[in-house]
């Protein structure tokens, strides 16, 4: 396990705006971009490893 | 938040941060606040209105705190389902755990890895989509692994998202 540190002098702060349609569709078609090229094989891989991960006791 | 509701194992998921000046790391967990938590929350010590937050139907609100002592709030997380990935719409480190005196390292490392690891839970395979101030556009990409999609508009994947949250989870 690591701890992901913000850099120094920085502080990740996040306050969003609402997305509005055009860009949740436009997002979307990404999404379904981006998991296409992944492909099943590697989505499925990931899945299990995130199962496992998931699994482990804290 | 939606139809499918959070599995209490996330909702109790147990991670670490870092004291800055020790380097002792302390346990952490994240848990859903409801309307009646209200009363732990200090406006005066948040930037953000978080009781507004908790008031809003389609949102949920996270706080991090140290395993033994969950009175204190190091960080706080609002987040809304979006039926095929998570939508951040906060995230706030304590005061004392901002700036360049910051008390404890990877408070909001955890939160996105929670918010990922939600994703994952919920079947959206790790995305989850938030704003960036434009400086730390760069610092996302690299700390969180963070895509930047337009504008503002940042995304974390799931190659990523997996990552994150093996970060936080994986020896």
């Amino acid at each position: 396990m690591s701890i992901v540190k913000e850099p120094k002098g920085i502080d990740f702060v996040v306050k969003s705006e609402p997305w509005s349609d055009e860009e949740l569709k436009e997002f979307r078609k990404l999404m379904k971009k981006r998991k296409s090229e992944l492909g099943e094989k590697k989505r499925s891989k990931i899945k299990e490893n995130y199962k496992k991960v998931s699994k482990q006791p804290v | 938040m939606g139809k499918k509701e959070i599995d209490i194992e996330i909702d109790r998921l147990t991670n670490s941060i870092e004291n800055s000046v020790t380097g002792e790391v302390f346990d952490t967990q994240v848990v859903q606040l409801r309307k009646s938590d209200k009363k732990n929350i200090n406006p005066a010590e948040w930037l953000f209105d978080w009781e507004a937050e908790l008031d809003l139907s389609n949102r949920e609100v996270f706080k991090l705190t140290t395993a033994n002592n969950p009175k204190i709030i190091h960080g706080l997380l609002s987040v809304e389902d979006k039926s095929d990935h998570i939508f951040i719409h906060l995230v706030e480190s304590a005061n004392f755990n901002k700036g360049t005196n910051k008390m404890y390292f990877g408070v909001a490392g955890n939160l996105f890895s929670f918010a990922c690891k939600v994703s994952f839970e919920k079947g959206y395979e790790g995305y989850v989509a938030f704003d960036s101030k434009s400086a730390l556009i760069e610092h996302y990409k690299k700390k969180l692994g963070a895509t930047h999609f337009k504008g503002q508009r940042m995304y974390i994947e799931t190659v990523n998202a997996l990552e994150l949250v093996k970060k936080y989870f994986q020896d």
